[in-house]
C-alpha cells in the first residue's frame, strides 16, 4: 500500500466535489479530489443530467426573495413531509446567487434579459409560488468547473475510488483509494475529508431485464459515500425516504410541454397538487386505483411548442436525452403522435450522513455535501459543497495529521482484496443483480412489515453466502466487488428504516409508503429516522427535526459564518 | 448492443477509453485499439459517442418497451 498526504481529501468530483475544492483552496492549498471516473465525465454533471436551469433564483428583479423562496417551499408537497429543515433551503435562497456569479465568471452562459438581468422564468402550478429560474447553457457547466480546478492547480486523481475512512476514535483521518485500472490501493492520509460520492441510485433494477446498469441517475453512484459513512459509524438519517421518477424509454421521462394523462386520458395531477401530494406519489397511486398506466401526452403541441421542447432537453444540454429520442426513433414512435408511457421506478435513495449547515456530520473531520446528503438539487449541491469545502479547510488548518492505524489499513486491504485471493466465486455483478432484484421486490414503493422482513433474511443470507465468497477476475470486477458492499448496506439501511418509521409519508420529493401504516401518524411527524453502525449492527433511533416554519433573518445571521 | 466501435473509422485516440465514466471500454494494448469490454454495465449515456473526434462509435439502443 501507498502512503499520500495531504491536508483536505475531496471524494467525488462532480457538481458537489469540484465546488468543494474550489472553495477549500481558498484556505488551504494542499488538496486532492479523488474522482472514481474521470473529471469529464464524472457525476451527474458530467454525462450531462439535469442542467438546463439553474435555480431558485432569489433576490433578483422578478425573482422572490428568500423568505418567499422558503414560503413556497413548504407549501408546496416538500414542506408539509414534515422531514424538511427549513434553514437549508433558507441557505440556498441567501447563499445560490453568488454562485452563478461565479460560474458565470467561469464561462457558463447565462440567459439574460434585455436589461442584462438574468432571466426569470416562474414555475407557477396553480398559483403556488415556486422555485424560479434561468435557463443556462448547462452542457459546459462542468467544463466550467474543471477550468477553475486547472487555475487553481487542485490535484485530481481520477479512476480511484474510495474504498473505506481511515478513522481514529470518531475522527476522520484520511481513506484508502483503489484504482479502477490497476486494483492498486493507495492511503490517502488527511485532516479533513468532505464526502461528495452523490446519490445511492444502484439500489434497484430500474429497467427490467439483464442491463441493469440502465438507470436514471449517473451509473457510477453506487451509494459509496453511504458505505463508507455507516461503516465508519457516522450517524445516517432519512434512509427509509425513497425516490422514483416517471420513467420514458430509458431515462427520466419529462412532462414539459405535455400532459400527463392516466389511461383514459384525463389529467389528474392538479387536483394531487391541491392535496399537496408530491406528483411522484401521484403518478404512483393513479396506478394503484387501477387508472394505469401513465402517458406523456404531447401529441398537443404544435411544431413551435415542439422544437421549444427538444431545444430544452437537446443533445448539448442533456446526454441522457438522446436515449429517449433513439429508442422512440428506432420503434418507429412520434410524440407528435403518439403518447409515450412513464412508468414511476424507484431510481434510488438520498438519505445519508445527518449533515450540520457547515456540512459537518457526526465525525469530527467529515463533511459531506452534494447528493451524498439530501441535497436534491443542483443549488443544494453547490452551496452546501461550498459551505462544506470551507469548513473542511478552515478545520484542517488547525488539526494535525493524525498517524494512520496499520491494522486498520490492513483489515480494509484484506477485505478489499480478498476476492482476488480466491480462485472461483460469485461474480460482483451478479450478487449486485440479486440485491438489487431482492430490493426491487421486497422493498419497492409500497412496504409491508412482513416484506421487509424477509428482504432483510434475503440480504443477511446474500452476505453470508455470496459476498463473502467473491470472485474478481480483474481489477474492473474488483471495484465491482467494493461497489457491491456499499449498495448492499444502502439496501439494508434502506430496508431498516423503513421498517422502523411504522409510518407513512406521502409528501415530499422522497416518500415512504407504508400499506400497513397508510397514513402519516402524527407521533412521526419532524421525526426523522436515524442509523449508526454498534458492534457490527444497525442501531436505530429517531430524532426530531427543526420546525416546518420560514427561520427568521437571525436564526440564518447565527448560521451564516462557516466555521469549521 | 449498446456501443459499437467502427474500426475502420477508429484512429486509436483512446478518447472513448479516457472518458466511459463505467469502464466499459477496455484498451486493447496490442492492437492498439478500444474494446467494449464489458457491455452490459454501459449505462447508455453516449458520452462516447458524443466525444469521438472520428465519429467512429455509435451507441445502439436495444429495444425498450418501457
Amino acid at each position: 500500500m501507498k502512503y499520500v498526504e495531504t491536508e483536505v481529501l475531496i471524494i467525488g468530483g462532480g457538481a458537489a466535489g469540484s465546488m468543494a475544492a474550489i472553495r477549500a483552496s481558498d484556505f488551504n492549498k494542499n488538496i486532492i479530489v479523488l474522482e472514481k471516473a474521470v473529471l469529464e465525465s464524472g457525476g451527474a454533471l458530467g454525462i450531462g443530467h439535469y442542467t438546463g436551469e439553474l435555480n431558485p433564483m432569489t433576490n433578483v428583479p422578478g425573482g422572490p426573495t428568500t423568505e418567499q423562496f422558503v414560503e413556497g417551499y413548504l407549501s408546496s408537497s416538500s414542506g408539509w413531509s414534515g422531514i424538511e429543515r427549513p434553514m437549508d433551503k433558507y441557505i440556498i435562497g441567501e447563499e445560490f446567487l453568488n454562485i452563478v456569479k461565479l460560474l458565470e465568471e467561469w464561462g457558463l452562459e447565462i440567459e439574460k434579459d434585455e436589461n442584462g438581468n438574468y432571466a426569470n422564468y416562474w414555475e407557477n402550478f396553480i398559483g403556488e409560488r415556486m422555485e424560479s429560474g434561468v435557463p443556462v447553457k448547462g452542457g459546459t457547466m462542468k467544463k466550467c468547473l474543471i477550468g477553475e480546478l486547472r487555475r487553481r492547480n487542485i490535484r485530481i486523481v481520477e479512476r480511484t475510488m474510495a474504498i473505506d475512512l481511515l478513522t481514529k476514535e470518531n475522527k476522520a483521518i484520511g481513506a484508502v483509494g483503489m484504482n479502477v485500472r490497476n486494483g492498486e490501493l493507495t492511503a490517502y492520509k488527511a485532516k479533513a475529508v468532505v464526502m461528495c460520492t452523490g446519490s445511492s441510485s444502484r439500489t434497484y433494477i430500474v429497467r427490467p431485464g439483464r442491463k441493469w446498469f440502465w438507470m436514471r441517475d449517473m451509473g457510477t453512484n453506487s451509494g459509496d459515500g453511504r458505505g463508507m459513512c455507516y461503516r465508519a459509524g457516522v450517524e445516517m438519517t432519512n434512509m427509509e425516504l425513497m425516490r422514483t421518477d416517471h420513467m420514458i424509454g430509458n431515462t427520466m421521462g419529462r412532462f414539459w410541454g405535455g400532459k400527463c394523462v392516466n389511461y383514459k386520458g384525463e389529467e389528474f395531477l392538479v387536483e394531487t397538487y391541491k392535496k399537496r401530494w408530491s406528483r411522484l406519489w401521484a403518478l404512483h397511486l393513479e396506478i394503484l386505483k387501477g387508472n394505469g398506466p401513465i402517458y406523456w401526452d404531447a401529441t398537443g403541441l404544435t411544431d413551435e411548442e415542439m422544437d421549444k421542447r427538444n431545444y430544452y432537453a437537446s443533445v448539448e444540454k442533456n446526454y441522457p436525452d438522446i436515449s429517449i429520442y433513439e429508442s422512440q426513433r428506432q420503434r418507429g414512435l412520434d410524440p407528435r403522435t403518439q403518447r409515450a408511457e412513464a412508468i414511476p421506478q424507484p431510481i434510488g435513495l438520498l438519505g445519508g450522513a445527518d449533515f450540520k449547515y457547515n456540512g459537518g456530520t457526526s465525525m469530527e473531520g467529515l463533511y459531506a455535501a452534494g447528493d451524498e446528503i439530501w441535497q436534491d438539487s443542483l443549488s443544494g449541491a453547490f452551496v452546501f459543497a461550498w459551505r462544506a469545502g470551507e469548513a473542511a479547510a478552515k478545520y484542517s488548518l488547525q488539526a494535525e495529521l493524525e498517524p494512520v492505524d496499520e491494522e486498520q489499513i490492513k483489515a480494509i486491504e484484506e477485505k478489499a482484496l480478498a476476492p482476488t485471493r480466491r480462485k472461483e466465486g460469485y461474480s460482483p455483478q451478479d450478487l449486485e443483480e440479486k440485491v438489487r432484484a431482492v430490493m426491487t421486490r421486497y422493498a419497492n414503493v409500497t412496504k409491508t412489515e412482513g416484506m421487509l422482513l424477509q428482504g432483510l433474511e434475503l440480504i443477511k443470507e446474500l452476505r453470508e453466502r455470496v459476498l463473502l465468497k467473491l470472485y474478481a477476475k480483474n481489477p474492473h470486477e474488483l471495484i465491482r466487488a467494493a461497489e457491491v458492499r456499499n449498495i448492499m448496506d444502502v439496501a439494508e439501511m434502506h430496508m431498516r428504516a423503513a421498517l422502523f418509521r411504522t409510518s407513512s409519508v406521502p409528501y415530499g420529493r422522497h416518500f415512504h409508503h407504508r400499506l400497513d401504516y397508510p397514513e402519516q401518524h402524527p407521533a412521526w411527524y419532524r421525526q426523522r429516522v436515524l442509523i449508526k453502525r454498534v458492534n457490527d449492527g444497525m442501531k436505530l433511533f429517531r430524532r426530531m427535526t427543526s420546525e416546518q416554519r420560514v427561520p427568521t433573518r437571525e436564526e440564518y445571521e447565527a448560521i451564516k459564518e462557516v466555521k469549521p | 448492443m449498446t456501443a459499437h466501435i467502427d474500426y475502420s473509422q477508429c484512429t486509436g485516440c483512446k478518447k472513448c477509453y479516457e472518458v466511459c465514466p463505467l469502464d466499459v471500454i477496455a484498451w486493447d494494448e496490442e492492437k492498439g485499439k478500444p474494446v467494449v469490454a464489458y457491455p452490459d454495465e454501459c449505462q447508455l449515456c453516449f458520452i462516447c459517442e458524443v466525444k469521438c473526434p472520428a465519429a467512429a462509435i455509435k451507441v445502439k439502443v436495444p429495444i425498450i418497451f418501457w
